[in-house]
């Protein structure tokens, strides 16, 4: 079926889709009903106030402190993803100095520092086969950065959940680490909240960067959330010079359009389902358990704490070398099986991601895998 | 809002709540007996509501 020359969309409704980017982002019924009322241009500023954020018909100021409190933080604004919400952060706090990140952080937080003119040091991982940030190097990069540059860091990133491993790490460990040291530290959210719970304050987060359509349940566009602890307000959401309802790091309004109203229809249903974290774990465990059954290595930490999962598949690359579809025979075989989310060609290691799906879907998932590698 | 908009809103809601159950049976579609009772409910629904357009246009 096609829309003009576009091919319709099914793979959520025809296939269990296992792509880590998308399981998060899967729209509730509701999120979608939402897009259909808001899909035009402009439609969320039918009964503008002046700007996005303080617009109550949708009541975005209430979703917003909403949002704030389910975080654990004080203050938030919609932006147009986890990676503006980030930037804004760090051009607002920025004055040319340098900014300490976890080796696993995403390309968009290393993208976002350099444009923000931070120099950017790194906390590595522990290599393989854990790959695991330990946050009590924070406080030795930290130090390092000081002998170098002669000043603590202007600001510490960590990435709570990293998207190459699905590793989560010990957020309040370094929150406290940066505490101690008064360096301000954001949390990049983009695979934590809206899956698990997150409390900004026992965290010890001044910042909180989370991506709608990744974590969310959110779609119809790009969107995300930046929440702040009370303090960082005349900083980080300063008004233009001119424009005293319009925030500078979101240059003004953000997101103006249908996501911003999916991630609001979806919250009561992201309220929910954080709580049902744990039973997403064991899905994750689960499958990990049954294909280490093949010659398959899960990789990073164990056991799993997240949804996410990387494999290391020697099993599938050594049918590949004989099989008529060479690397690309996974990708058809469990497409046959009504199975999508791999990357085409991908045999020797991958992401999958057990994120929203049911026992039933697990369990065929696995069953498929162990069918194509000879378990 | 007219009734005939209205219903046609309804019918679209009617649709993403059958998308809904597409999305949590997938592949196959095998659906359990609360699961049946709910895509013929939704069926009877925009049904309902197409009747209902039918008639108000044709007049």
């Amino acid at each position: 079926m096609k829309i003009g020359k576009l091919e319709l969309r099914d793979r959520e409704e025809s296939f269990i889709n296992l792509n880590p980017l998308q399981t998060g982002g899967r729209t509730t019924a509701d999120a979608r009903k939402a897009i259909i009322s808001y899909v035009d241009g402009y439609s969320i500023c039918d009964w503008c106030k002046g700007a996005l954020h303080i617009t109550t018909e949708p009541d975005i100021a209430g979703f917003l402190g909403e949002v704030s409190d389910f975080l654990g933080m004080d203050h938030a604004l919609p932006t147009n993803g986890c990676r503006e919400a980030k930037f804004g952060v760090m051009h607002a706090i920025s004055t040319g100095g340098s900014i300490l990140c976890d080796g696993n952080m995403h390309y968009s937080s290393e993208i976002s520092a350099e444009r923000a003119g931070l120099k950017i040091f790194k906390v590595p991982n522990n290599g393989e086969p854990e790959y695991k940030i330990n946050p009590s190097d924070y406080a030795e990069g930290f130090e390092n950065i000081k002998k170098e540059t002669g000043k603590y860091p202007e600001l510490a990133l960590l990435t709570h959940v990293d998207g190459e491993y699905g590793n989560v790490v010990d957020a309040k460990e370094v929150g406290k680490i940066c505490n101690d040291y008064s360096v301000p530290f954001l949390l990049n959210t983009a695979y934590s909240s809206g899956r698990m719970e997150i409390d900004g304050k026992k965290i010890g987060a001044d910042f909180i960067a989370c991506s709608g359509h990744k974590s969310w349940a959110a779609g119809g566009g790009n969107i995300g959330i930046l929440a702040i602890k009370d303090g960082w307000q005349e900083k980080v959401f300063k008004p233009g010079t001119n424009w005293k309802s319009k925030p500078i790091e979101i240059l003004g309004c953000s997101s103006r359009g249908s996501s911003l109203l999916a991630l609001m229809a979806s919250f009561p249903h992201v309220r929910e389902r954080v709580k049902k974290w744990d039973e997403e774990v064991k899905k994750s465990r689960y499958l990990v358990k049954e294909l280490e059954q093949l010659d398959i290595k899960q990789l990073g930490e164990k056991p799993k704490n997240h949804d996410l999962i990387k494999l290391d598949t020697p099993v599938f690359d050594e049918i590949a070398k004989t099989h008529k579809k060479k690397g690309y025979f996974l990708y058809y075989e469990l497409k046959d099986m009504g199975i999508l989310g791999m990357k085409p060609g991908r045999t020797r290691k991958f992401k999958i991601s057990t994120y929203g799906l049911s026992w039933d879907q697990v369990k065929y998932v696995s069953e498929c895998f162990l069918k194509i590698g000879g378990g | 809002m007219e009734d005939i908009v209205e219903r046609t809103f309804e019918m679209a809601f009617f649709i993403e709540d059958l998308r809904e159950i597409w999305r949590k049976t997938a592949p196959f579609h095998k659906l359990n007996e609360e699961e049946k009772k709910q895509v013929l409910l939704i069926i009877n629904n925009i049904k309902n509501n197409c009747d209902i357009i039918s008639q108000r246009v044709s007049k």
